[in-house]
């Protein structure tokens, strides 16, 4: 210890007499004192910096906004304030010098936040995007994903659903990872957001319906927010080493200013329409579908099977008339949509107070946002504050703290089932399509049942005349509405990081930093479904609880250290870092409530049927990390970063290595061609740089103890031993890199243009190998139990072009016209899968269709998979049919087989269009494995390899993939005097939804359906390729009642979306002046303004279900259109 | 100046030490898991240990796909064959028509889990065998437990393997790591040969090391010893009757095996050692006087028939046999009725079969009573279902007693409920895999197959069918005759009581679903209604039967008649060679059912067997003969490029 000291002594004089004898060249110069006053905006400014040019002499104005400094003549002052622009003063014999700054957003834009500090945008090397306070407050974003969509190239935000404050993913440069989540690191404040191998932030009980995805980002409110930086390259992410090949989301908050204390207050006030209708039968041709699926008939023996549409007709078989006259026999129509979707407000409130002097600034905010969903008793509310304290406790010391808290409450209605139609389980978005839009006559139901012997008390109907079960059983039918009013779904989430700092000046140019910092995150969720109706009627009540909480503690150590000789300068940072956190999650299930009005309040009046807890999964990492920044007369630079990652996940290796450490590296040249004297001449280029990197960068997300040996403890089932093998050399999966960009700045950067091209490669995947089963090893990788086991394995690269322009059209002292844009090519190849080949997994909804995600060589990452169609099975393709007129077809194919075609028997009375027997194929026409019934006007599969028969191994093919060909936005900015208005449009193109909408809601009888079915095949509609109402019933399925996915199922996902619509008022100065303020502004928003797309659902940007595919659309959210105004005012 | 360096000197020493507290916790990269154990240390083993353990190897049979309601009894054993009709089981219609296909899942799955809960079974035995424990130790019994259980379990699972696939895999012991599994040399087919020789030693290691102390829910002697018994009687089959061409030559014959079988049988029934000495707390095990007793809940552990059950544990293990094969409306959310018996399965229990008389459409209450005396129609099929029941309870109004035999579900596996605090697919019940009607029909099977003398196996069939007549096991009934049955007028009675039980015995307020109780006196209602009547019963006694064939083709019915459910008769009827036969004649219109199946049908009877089995699949769609074992699943061959697939796939 003594030694050290005495080391670190002698370091010190070493660096000081460097310092010293840089600064003797000052030494004999003549000075006298020059003081002033330094006023922004009229204001006296404290804290601007004054410096000699080119020389070591500075200082800083006091609270008042004074100086005083030693020069020279000849001298030049520089003036220099974040966020105003720096101005330069000679000094030419005068001892008082006052300056007016201007606040300058340019300058503001060119400091760009980096992994452990900051840089001059002129000095970047690597590729990372800026989005900053003015840009989300152009939007007025209300959640982050809004704040970030289409500003950034390279950077994808998928939304999850439309409902309010709902989840996205933002996807930065390709998916890397297949078992490993692509999600970009997110880093708040300097906090990393430690993830549980992509379990985080799930708040739904196992066993509940539906998935809500939540964000960690979800409750930060944006106008909180300063900065976003997205770290897109290597040479930007290497120094969060083990966690940037994903990219790196930095979220900086608003801190305080040295200014005098000012209050400033926001309020506004909008209301949400859904944005597009789905279309539905209509009444009339719901009632007209149901009659021809169950013809009105004498036979008895078919009475029976016709008595849920008996409801529909009169005696004799003749139609009722739609009206409300009930008494008269009319049939009463009703708007589910209508009565389930409503104008939804949404509203906002933030407080901020900033202020403080030049030894010590803070900022406290706090917002309060209340947006109801379109669909009733839906909404999302958050209360999120914000405190930011920094202190210059002297020349070398600083401190600061900062918290972010946020708490948010959902309050929902299942969407995004994993249940396609199992009547109780579904979603309320396909019980509202599905809900019949006319109800039966109940009186003739009742009728009917005594006739046949049944107990008419059983038909039960609700008040909207729901029939929820018929006299004859079965299933019990859920009334969207009571599933919407009395279900209860709600969820609470707290979320907090704290960090704090503390900073020293060992030398001027030689700062050590420390932050101690945690983060905790809260969840808890609760679900009741009443006994009275749907799933909760099935067990007396069904109450789900669950909290998940996790926590984490970060400590970050670094010494920066800057020193210049002659032209070149260096830049050092040497760091270590080290992160623990844990995860607990604990859920329960109830059923069987004594009273269905005491619930969830008192959980033990049921009887418990589940507890479970995920083990309390710890993590850690330990860091080193180092950077090195060369810079030549600021015409070339040059990066190193490094970044050695420990972590607990990996295995200890063996005796050579140890699998829990890795070296991340990484490298980058930038050439400022424009700094260069050749090009002094150029006066109309104002930047011109090329710039390259190359570097590695790790994944570890996956979930603790997979290294190892896991003998399984089970209730009830004992130990199983050795359930999972010890895996001491698994490790991380890394991803290099090279990147290649180009940026210029003409005619007084009042063009900018910036393009990247980037090559992505990700080896050693952490991956699940297929093994023999003989091996008895068993992971669960997609939920489902497969022989696999994790190893580090295959390849999968990502390739782009990313292209940034900017213009100022016009730019006069009223009136200003900025338009910029951007556009993103990208590719994305699994190159290797090694020895497995092809991995199928699930899309976990509307699990029907299953094993319809496929991950193989040579295609992109989640590919739909399935079979391909080709038309529908026609009269001419079976023996039975040859040689008969429409009429004989159709009674033949309406009896199933068992009424001779050329019968004087009534078309009306055989069994409609039910599920019958199955007709003879003629040869040659293709069959599917194992299906051995056919009927006209069902579809019919693509035999891919010709061998007559479809088959599931053969036959699936990629049906499509949700990542588009290029996207990216546009936005035209333009303000006139206090009038600011902003445009943005953002765009997709190419690329598929899977809409697993169209499965459920297109087949089938006694439901409503989709619009298309209009067109359905029928006997007398033979001249199309929609197949028949009933044909899902004869539907060639996989084994287990389920269905390959298939091409009808896969839309174009491209859209344009007229993302956001803005107008800004801000009052004249002496306006504001006199009512006391500093700055009042008027401003409204529309959202979601208009969207092109032909995609036939809600909406193409949606992704429910399963993360290891994006752009699967099932009973989601529908998004809103919103119109927002409010106010915005500063004391 | 000097003051100031000190300050920083200080300054930046307490910062340093700052740092340095927070450094040095390499245990940062530690991960301490609670929710498994993480290793185990042989050298200090527990008794809570060993029995944690042992429970895991025999949860690990009540598992999917062994032996759970969609396992290995029914995919395998009961369904495309001469016992299961028309399934709407979910999974099930490959099977049911002998579709496999190498891609089918569930002969994947099967696979699959066996392997599994093999790598449990192989991973305990290398964990304890090596272990000393001191002579006398409490530590002793619970150890030889253990890992005789381990090689009992064992044997059951490649018993399994090697019967649905011929060629199964022997595993080898496991590697200790994941890049081990990888770089190692995948395991080819075992012979057929191969496997049963290890099941053979793996039952005589188990034999040595169990005793008879504990119930039927775990191994003993005497279940290894019946085990073994019924390993050999398969063995002596396939090669009597040339059912495997290749890896399958023993240099013992057919009849040896037939002998080995025998003798290990008899040391079953008659608590015997090899020597033919009586052992000590040896179990006796006999046929319960009811054969309901032997599936009610209430007995399950203790009664004195069932040799081993794979026990099954409500709490998230629990059985799904309740909710797939249960009847209608049966157990909450459960009561699928996925698995309905053939017609002629049904048809078989009647004493004399007439099919002009009775409606197999619809059964009313004019119907009854049906014509049958056989005890174990009535457990096997539930002849009303309870739809309805549900949302009122305590109402025996709601049942439904018209129910067409095309709907009869299986009432001997409805025990599974109720269970009172359990979920669907979660009940506890015990599924007989060895029990001593079988060990008796077995042994008849073995003595006819060693040409001793035929009595002892005539004595053992007769005692099956004496208790299915509700004879007195030991009683001489005249072998030429059958018997009137006139039922008691208590039992008249009775079911005029039952009759009127709607509601009054049974309170709405406790029992919010039908209850064992409501269920059995439902029972008890179609028992009066199905056995009242005078009806001319079949001859009870088989021993005026004198040959031999007549004889096997006499147990092979009977079989199938007592073990109905229980997942025997795929296995029967390949031993004796005569799957395809019996298959060529399933479900056909117009063709009556094999003689293996369905010996005592008059002559003179219609037959329709398609009223029932209608535009469903049926068995014999897609069998060709070398589908009397399963094919190697497809996913198995595209990962190990050593497996081959079994012939005619």
């Amino acid at each position: 210890m003594k030694n050290s000291f005495i080391l670190l002594g002698r370091l010190r004089s070493v660096l000081l007499a460097l310092v010293f004898m840089i600064g003797c060249s000052f030494a004999f110069a003549q000075t006298k004192t020059i003081s002033g006053v330094v006023t922004g905006s009229g204001l006296p400014l404290p804290g601007v910096n004054v410096k000699i040019k080119g020389g070591s002499t500075g200082a800083v104005t006091d609270f008042d906004g004074i100086y005083k400094i030693d020069a020279n003549t000849g001298d030049v002052l520089v003036f220099s304030s974040l966020g105003f622009a720096a101005q330069t003063v000679t000094v030419s014999g005068e001892s008082n010098i006052d300056i007016n700054l201007v606040e300058d957003a340019e300058v503001l834009d060119n400091v760009v936040v980096i992994g452990y500090g900051s840089v001059a945008k002129k000095d970047l090397t690597g590729s990372v995007v800026s989005v900053k306070a003015e840009d989300i407050e152009k939007v007025q974003a209300v959640s982050f994903e809004q704040a970030l969509v289409a500003k950034a190239p390279g950077v994808r935000v998928v939304t999850s659903q439309g409902g309010p404050g709902e989840g996205f993913r933002v996807k930065i440069r390709g998916s890397t990872s297949i078992l490993a989540s692509s999600d970009p690191l997110y880093v708040i404040d300097g906090f990393p957001i430690d993830s549980n191998g992509g379990n985080n932030f799930n708040s739904q009980a196992s066993g509940d319906l539906g998935g809500t995805q939540s964000s960690p980002l979800a409750s930060i409110d944006p106008s909180n927010i300063q900065s976003i930086e997205v770290l897109k390259d290597a040479s930007a992410t290497a120094i969060y080493g083990a966690r940037g090949a994903n990219g790196v989301v930095i979220v900086t908050t608003k801190s305080g200013k040295n200014k005098n204390t000012s209050f400033t207050f926001e309020t506004s006030l909008g209301v949400q329409k859904i944005s597009r209708q789905l279309d539905l039968l209509s009444p009339q041709e719901y009632v007209n579908v149901q009659r021809e699926a169950n013809p009105f008939t004498t036979r008895p023996e078919l009475a029976f099977k016709r008595f849920a549409i008996f409801g529909f007709r009169d005696d004799k078989g003749g139609n009722l008339v739609l009206g409300d006259n009930l008494a008269n026999d009319e049939l009463r129509s009703v708007d589910w949509r209508g009565l389930a979707f409503r104008e939804a407000l949404i509203k906002k409130h933030a407080l901020a107070i900033t202020g403080g002097n030049d030894k010590t600034w803070f900022s406290a905010r706090f917002s309060y946002t209340d947006q109801d969903g379109v669909i009733k008793n839906s909404d999302f509310t958050r209360y999120a504050s914000n405190f930011n304290v920094s202190s210059k406790i002297n020349d070398r010391l600083d401190v600061g703290f900062v918290t972010n808290i946020g708490l948010i409450k959902r309050n929902g209605v299942a969407t995004a089932t994993s249940s396609g139609v199992s009547a109780q389980r579904s979603g309320v978005l396909t019980n509202l399509v599905r809900a019949a839009p006319v109800q039966a006559n109940t009186r003739k139901l009742r009728e009917l049942a005594i006739r046949l012997g049944l107990d008419p008390t059983a038909l039960e109907v609700d008040e909207y005349g729901f029939v929820e079960q018929s006299p004859q059983g079965g299933v019990i039918r859920v009334n969207p509405i009571r599933q919407i009013t009395e279900t209860t779904r709600e969820t609470t989430e707290i979320n907090g990081y704290f960090n704090s700092n503390i900073a020293y000046k060992i030398l001027p140019n030689l700062e050590a930093k420390a932050t101690f910092g945690g983060s905790f995150y809260f969840s808890n969720g609760f679900s009741f479904y009443p006994g009275s109706f749907g799933w909760g009627r099935l067990t007396n009540g069904r109450a789900f609880t669950s909290t998940f909480r996790s926590e984490s503690f970060l400590n970050e150590n670094t010494l920066k250290y800057n020193v210049g000789f002659g032209r070149s300068k260096f830049d050092a940072l040497l760091g270590f870092t080290q992160q623990r956190s844990r995860f607990v999650n604990t859920s329960s299930t109830v059923t069987e409530f004594e009273e269905e009005a005491v619930n969830l309040g008192k959980l033990q009046t049921g009887v418990a049927e589940q507890v479970n807890s995920n083990g309390f999964p710890e993590q850690g990492t330990l860091s080193f990390l180092n950077r090195l920044n060369y810079n030549y007369d600021s015409r070339y630079y040059l990066t190193f970063t490094g970044r050695y990652d420990g972590s607990s996940k990996f295995g200890v290796g063996d005796v050579s290595s140890n699998a829990k450490w890795g070296f991340f590296p990484s490298g980058a040249f930038k050439w400022t061609i424009s700094n260069e004297n050749f090009m002094s001449n150029a006066d109309f280029i104002n930047n011109l740089s090329l710039r390259t990197s190359y570097g590695v960068t790790g994944n570890q997300n996956i979930p603790a103890f997979i290294t190892q040996v896991e003998n399984q403890v089970e209730l009830n089932r004992g130990v199983r031993l050795n359930a999972r093998i010890a895996n001491p050399n698994l490790t991380w999966e890394t991803t290099a890199q090279f990147d290649a960009g180009l940026e210029f700045g003409l005619f007084n950067n009042a063009v900018k243009f910036e393009a990247d091209f980037y090559q992505k490669s990700t080896t050693d995947l952490l991956y699940a190998l297929p093994v023999d089963a003989a091996t008895g090893l068993v992971s669960s990788t997609t939920g489902s139990e497969e022989n696999r086991v994790f190893t580090n394995l295959g390849e999968i690269r990502n390739t782009g072009v990313e292209l940034s322009l900017g213009v100022r059209i016009i730019d006069t002292k009223n009136f200003k016209w900025n338009a910029d844009a951007n556009i993103t090519f990208s590719q994305n190849e699994i190159r290797d899968l090694g020895a497995g080949g092809d991995f199928i997994a699930d899309s976990n909804v509307e699990n029907r269709i299953d094993q319809d995600i496929l991950f193989r060589e040579g295609e992109r990452v989640g590919s739909f998979f399935g079979l391909q169609t080709d038309g529908i099975y026609r009269y001419s393709d079976f023996v039975e049919f040859d040689g008969l007129d429409n009429v004989q077809a159709a009674r033949l194919y309406r009896s199933g087989g068992t009424i001779a075609p050329v019968s004087d028997i009534n078309i009306d009375d055989t069994l409609g269009d039910a599920p019958a027997s199955g007709y003879t194929l003629k040869p040659g026409v293709v069959r599917v494995q194992g299906v051995q019934r056919y009927r006209p006007g069902v579809k019919k599969y693509k035999d891919q390899d010709g061998d007559g028969i479809v088959d599931l191994d053969k036959d699936r093919t990629v049906l499509g993939n949700n990542q588009p060909d290029h996207f990216g936005g546009f936005s035209n900015n333009f303000s006139y005097k206090g009038f600011d208005f902003s445009v943005l449009f953002n765009w997709s193109y190419g690329g598929e939804v899977f809409n697993k909408n169209l499965f459920t809601n297109t087949f089938g009888t006694g439901t409503n359906l989709y619009g298309v079915v209009r067109d359905r095949w029928t006997p007398f509609n033979t001249n199309t390729n929609r197949p028949s109402l009933n044909s899902s019933a004869v539907f060639p399925l996989l084994q287990s009642n389920r269905s390959p996915a298939d091409d009808t199922l896969i839309e174009d996902a491209s859209y344009l979306r007229l993302a956001n619509i803005s107008l800004s008022y801000k009052l004249p100065s002496e306006m504001i002046k006199s009512l006391g303020l500093k700055d009042f502004k008027i401003f409204g928003a529309v959202d979601n303004a208009y969207l092109w797309t032909n995609y036939s659902g809600y909406d193409p940007d949606v992704s429910v279900g399963s993360p290891l595919a994006a752009g699967i659309d099932f009973d989601a959210y529908p998004r809103a259109r919103s119109f927002r105004i409010g106010v915005k005012g500063t004391f | 100046m000097k003051k100031v360096l000190l300050n920083k000197i200080r300054l930046t020493s307490v910062f340093g030490l700052l740092v340095a507290s927070f450094v040095g916790c390499s245990d940062i990269l530690e991960e301490s898991p609670s929710a498994f154990i993480p290793k185990i240390d042989a050298s200090v083993i527990s008794e809570g240990l060993l029995t944690s353990v042992e429970n895991g190897l025999y949860g690990s049979l009540a598992q999917e796909n062994i032996f759970d309601a969609n396992g290995y009894p029914t995919i395998w054993g009961d369904v495309g064959v001469d016992v299961f009709g028309s399934p709407t089981f979910a999974t099930t219609p490959p099977a049911v028509t002998n579709n496999f296909l190498p891609s089918n899942e569930q002969v994947n799955d099967m696979w699959q889990t066996h392997y599994k809960a093999l790598s449990g079974v192989n991973s305990a035995i290398a964990t304890f065998k090596d272990v000393e424990v001191e002579e006398g130790s409490s530590l002793e019994q619970p150890l030889k437990n253990l890992l005789g259980s381990a090689r009992f379990i064992k044997a059951i699972l490649y018993f399994n393997l090697v019967k649905a696939y011929e060629r199964p895999v022997i595993a080898n012991d496991l590697p200790e790591t994941v890049d081990e599994v990888i770089a190692q040399e995948k395991p080819g087919n075992a012979t057929p040969k191969e496997v049963y020789e290890l099941i053979i030693s793996e039952l005589q290691q188990a034999i040595v090391l169990l005793d008879d102390a504990r119930s039927s829910q775990f191994a003993t002697k005497s279940g290894a010893k019946a085990l073994l018994g019924k390993v050999y009687l398969q063995i002596a089959g396939l090669l009597k009757n040339n059912v495997i061409q290749s890896g399958f030559e023993f240099k013992q014959s057919a009849k040896d095996f037939y002998t080995l079988s025998n003798k290990m049988l008899d040391e079953v029934i008659n608590s015997v050692d090899s020597n033919g000495k009586e052992v000590e707390g040896a179990k006796s095990y006999a046929l319960e006087k009811d054969y309901s007793d032997v599936f009610d809940p209430s007995k399950e552990g203790q009664n004195s028939e069932i040799i081993f059950g794979v026990s099954f544990k409500s709490g998230g293990t629990g059985s799904n046999y309740g909710d797939y094969y249960g009847i209608i409306g049966g157990p909450p959310n459960g009561g699928f009725q996925n698995v309905l018996p053939l017609f002629e399965l049904i048809y078989s229990f009647y004493d004399d079969f007439r099919a002009s008389e009775v409606t197999f459409n619809n059964l009313f209450d004019s119907d009854y009573p049906l014509p049958v005396s056989d005890s174990r129609f009535l457990v096997t099929f539930s002849t009303f279902d309870v739809q309805g029941f549900n949302n009122n309870p305590g109402d025996l109004s709601k049942l439904n007693k018209n129910v067409s035999p095309g709907s009869f579900g299986a009432y001997k596996w409805i025990k599974p409920i109720p269970a009172p605090e359990g979920e669907t697919f979660d009940r506890p019940f015990d599924f007989p895999y060895l029990r001593y009607s079988d060990v008796l029909l077995m042994n008849a099977e073995a003595i006819l197959g060693t040409e001793m003398d035929k009595a002892k196996a005539v004595e053992y069939l007769n005692m099956v069918r004496r208790r299915a007549y509700r004879f007195d096991v030991n009683q001489t009934v005249a072998a030429d005759s059958g018997r009137d049955f006139n039922p008691d007028p208590a039992l008249l009675n009775m079911q005029e009581e039952v009759h009127n039980i709607g509601g009054s015995n049974i309170d709405p307020e406790v029992d919010q679903r039908p209850t064992i109780e409501v269920m059995s006196q439902a029972k008890q209602l179609q028992i009066e209604a199905g056995t009242i009547g005078s009806y001319k019963v079949l001859p009870i006694d088989y021993s005026a039967m004198t040959s031999a064939e007549d004889l096997l083709v006499a147990i092979m019915v009977e079989r199938r008649k007592e073990l109905c459910y229980e997942g025997h008769r795929r296995d029967d009827l390949i031993r004796n060679g005569v799957l395809g036969e019996v298959i060529s004649k399933v479900g056909i219109a117009g063709e009556f059912p094999s003689k293996w199946s369905f010996n005592n049908y008059p002559s003179n009877a219609s037959f329709n067997a398609t009223v029932n089995n209608g535009s469903s699949p049926r068995p014999k769609d897609d069998f060709q003969p070398h589908k009397y074992r399963f094919p190697i699943p497809q996913k198995q061959l595209d990962i190990n490029e050593n497996l081959s697939q079994n012939s005619g796939y």
